[in-house]
């Protein structure tokens, strides 16, 4: 019996997983390209400049669409919101633009408590782990628990890493997003085509009843206006749409968020745009509680692109 | 120390390595020392209670061997180790069940159960009784006694070892052999591929149903297979890794399971499965009771009582006792089957029968409480085909689609070779293809979330 009996399956092992790995990370860049690789690679690997950017979770990034919001405020504005993200997130997000792109006028937020509980969503962005080498995203990526320096030295252990739906859905074949009334722009994605269409509903009713301020976020959330304050940004707190009978969050827990967007709005001076009591959003705009279908955020686009218009205005 | 875990990628390679570096004479005390950081990575102060187990069985194995009251020693032998597992797994399941039907007040410990113990309680009696019986030879060295009861591949899961077995290979260890690394190495990584590949993966779907009251009769059925098959990968993985990790040292493990689910009845079965647990429960506890050379009446009373025993080894639970006590039930009712010495059915009909069978017994071993495994029951019978997918559960057509792909390769592998695989030692380019693509699979399949195996709860 010979070594190489031992050693040959470990190096074929590898010759043929560096060639799967190439062939899974062409499937899984396809098939998750416009929900986050276009925006990702827009963030990290373009260095393009807008004048404003879009940050939030599900509530921006199917709910604010550039293009009709450019049309009235005149602005370039590039939508980069992340379905279930965090504040951690978000001021990762932050420091990846303002290290690769011209400083932006304006930076909106859309206040959702939601960023403030414990989400972890660095743990389930998988496809940050394509752009390991970018040091804050690295740096992140790490302090979420991701094996980074593994997965930088043999990038098909990403796959590892991966949940089970995550690494399954490359195999899901076609393009998933019909297009459709500039419904895929800058970052903006939303399929919910009809008024009252309920065919993207995003959020249980009661899901979230026993949520609660994750500590931690405060300071995050004080970082993330430091970070674009010291650059000169103008920041703006952006208050979504809602259903007027929401019944989504623990009232405790939604207030107790909303009150801290309020008091750090406040003590820093960030000027607020408040649509969460707005009537023109009827039920009839919503795939469920708090997510608008696409009419309802061609609607929200408008209003808000209409809001920093006349902002500008006033100064 | 989990087998599936990177703290063991690092550990293997160096205790294999030092193992055969270390002078024969001490490489006891290398494996030794090895198996307490194995075992310590867990909870660290349960040593304590592994080092009581092993001076109370080596002192009485000293006492019987001496020769005056051997078996006073015995009896004290086997009631420290049952008093052990019972304040340990079994005083708050008694103590509940007394509060429930007496409506008195006992207090619960809510002790953590030290890993393993079961197991290496179990292993560490056969020895007493063995001295006892005269079949082995009292042993003067704690550490080489020690080691028996701690050896790290077994030591948290079995397979439960006889000592006439492992004493001769820890007392003359062998010398270093290509040809055991290479079996040992193959079979840890089939056993890494069970359990990462195909029961972490469907424990996912089978964990997901369990838990949630709410699916059809169709995602019922889906899940009771998968958790058959899960708990099979599961246990037989962390057996086929135990038994390569010894190996590669030159020890030869007890098989522990000889491809179960393809027996024809449930008295195969049991000849397949778990064997050093059900061959323990056979010679210390059947065979003592009188076996099946008696009476109908006594035969009953002797599987009813032998599986009994089964079920709670396996977990303190009305769940377990079921389970035990549903396949006494089956191999009871199989006796006239072998009486009539009968064949009545086509052997594919018969391995299919009895996989059902040992699937529904299943349901009990899972079920959290008797009330969520009668829930599981009624859902399989609710005539309710509609849907397959499990709320809250990403499981996806694919998932599902590979899950049975990964159990018929399985199945399908495990049928073509023996049970250690030693043939592939002869088929050179066979085996390269083998282990590349199983060590491939893991990799781009592995489920690798650090996922306890099922047995250790035991």
């Amino acid at each position: 019996m010979k070594w190489w009996r031992i050693i040959l399956p470990f190096i074929l092992a590898m010759v043929l997983s560096i060639v799967i790995g190439h062939w899974f990370d062409a499937r899984y860049k396809k098939r998750w390209d416009i929900l986050f690789f276009q925006k990702t690679d827009e963030l990290i690997k373009k260095h393009d400049s807008y004048d404003v950017v879009l940050l939030g979770n599900s509530r921006v990034h199917f709910g604010i669409n550039p293009y009709y919001m450019d049309s009235v405020s005149g602005y370039s504005a590039y939508n980069f919101a992340n379905g279930g993200s965090d504040i951690t997130d978000i001021l990762l997000t932050s420091k990846l633009y303002l290290n690769h792109h011209p400083i932006p006028k304006y930076a909106i937020i859309s206040v959702d408590p939601g960023m403030l509980k414990k989400n972890e969503s660095l743990k389930t962005l998988y496809h940050y782990l394509f752009y390991l080498r970018d040091d804050t995203m690295s740096r992140y990526m790490q302090l979420a628990g991701h094996p980074t320096l593994p997965v930088k030295v043999i990038p098909f252990l990403k796959y590892a890493v991966m949940d089970e739906y995550n690494r399954t859905s490359l195999f899901i074949p076609g393009q998933p997003y019909p297009h459709f009334d500039h419904n895929i722009y800058r970052g903006f994605l939303n399929i919910s085509k009809d008024t009252g269409s309920q065919t993207q509903r995003l959020y249980n009713t009661g899901r979230y009843m026993d949520d609660q301020i994750w500590q931690p976020s405060l300071p995050l959330l004080n970082e993330l206006v430091s970070v674009w304050k010291e650059k000169g940004v103008k920041l703006i707190f952006v208050y979504p749409p809602q259903k007027q009978q929401a019944t989504f969050l623990s009232w405790k827990f939604y207030r107790e968020g909303i009150r801290i967007f309020d008091s750090v709005a406040n003590t820093q001076h960030i000027p607020s745009f408040h649509f969460e009591r707005d009537a023109s959003f009827y039920n009839g705009y919503f795939v469920d509680d708090i997510h608008l279908n696409n009419p309802g955020a061609t609607m929200y686009s408008i209003m808000l692109g209409d809001s920093l218009r006349s902002l500008r205005s006033s100064n | 120390m989990l087998f599936n875990s990177i703290e063991f990628l690092v550990f293997f390679p160096i205790v294999t390595l030092l193992y055969f570096l270390v002078p024969k004479k001490l490489r006891w005390l290398h494996l030794l020392l090895a198996s307490c950081i194995f075992y310590g990575a867990f909870i660290p102060s349960y040593l304590f209670i592994l080092f009581g187990l092993i001076c109370i069985d080596y002192s009485a194995g000293l006492f019987i061997s001496g020769g005056k009251n051997k078996k006073l020693w015995l009896i004290l032998s086997i009631i420290a180790n049952l008093l052990l597992l019972g304040l340990f797994k079994y005083h708050d399941f008694f103590v509940a069940n007394i509060n429930r039907l007496t409506g008195a007040n006992l207090i619960l410990f809510h002790w953590i159960l030290p890993i393993g113990l079961s197991f290496h309680s179990f292993q560490s009696m056969s020895y007493t009784i063995e001295v006892y019986r005269g079949k082995q030879q009292a042993i003067t060295h704690p550490g080489y006694f020690a080691l028996y009861v701690m050896f790290y591949p077994q030591l948290v899961a079995g397979p439960i070892e006889r000592p006439q077995r492992l004493f001769p290979q820890l007392f003359n260890p062998k010398s270093f052999s290509v040809e055991n690394l290479l079996t040992g190495l193959r079979l840890m990584a089939w056993g890494f591929f069970k359990k990462l590949v195909v029961a972490d993966r469907l424990g996912i779907y089978a964990d997901g149903a369990f838990a949630s009251p709410e699916h059809s009769a169709i995602s019922s059925i889906i899940a009771i297979l998968f958790f058959s098959f899960q708990i099979y990968a599961d246990f037989s993985g962390y057996s086929d890794i135990a038994i390569g990790a010894a190996k590669c040292m030159g020890v030869d493990l007890t098989l522990n399971f000889n491809r179960p689910y393809f027996s024809k009845n449930i008295r195969e079965f049991w000849q397949r499965w778990h064997i050093s647990l059900s061959t323990w429960f056979r010679d210390y506890v059947y065979i003592p009771l009188g076996g099946s050379k008696v009476k109908k009446g006594r035969y009953l009373f002797n599987v009813l009582v032998t599986f009994f025993l089964s079920g709670l080894w396996h977990g303190a639970g009305w769940t377990f006792i079921t389970w035990g006590l549903l396949h006494a039930v089956y191999l009871i009712l199989y006796r006239p089957f072998v009486q009539n010495k009968r064949k009545t059915l086509p052997a594919f009909l018969s391995i299919l029968i009895c996989f059902m069978m040992v699937s529904f017994a299943w349901i009990f071993f899972r079920a959290a409480s008797m009330q969520q495994a009668w829930i599981m029951i009624q859902s399989v019978f609710s005539g309710d085909f509609s849907w397959w997918q499990i709320p809250d559960v990403s499981f996806g057509k694919f998932s599902l689609a590979i899950s049975v792909c990964f159990i018929f390769l399985m199945l399908f592998t495990e049928a073509i070779t023996s049970a250690l695989m030693k043939e592939l030692n002869h088929k050179k380019w066979v085996d390269v293809i083998f282990l590349t693509l199983i060590i491939t699979l893991i990799i781009f399949f592995g489920i690798f979330r650090n996922n306890s195996f099922i047995y250790f709860q035991f």
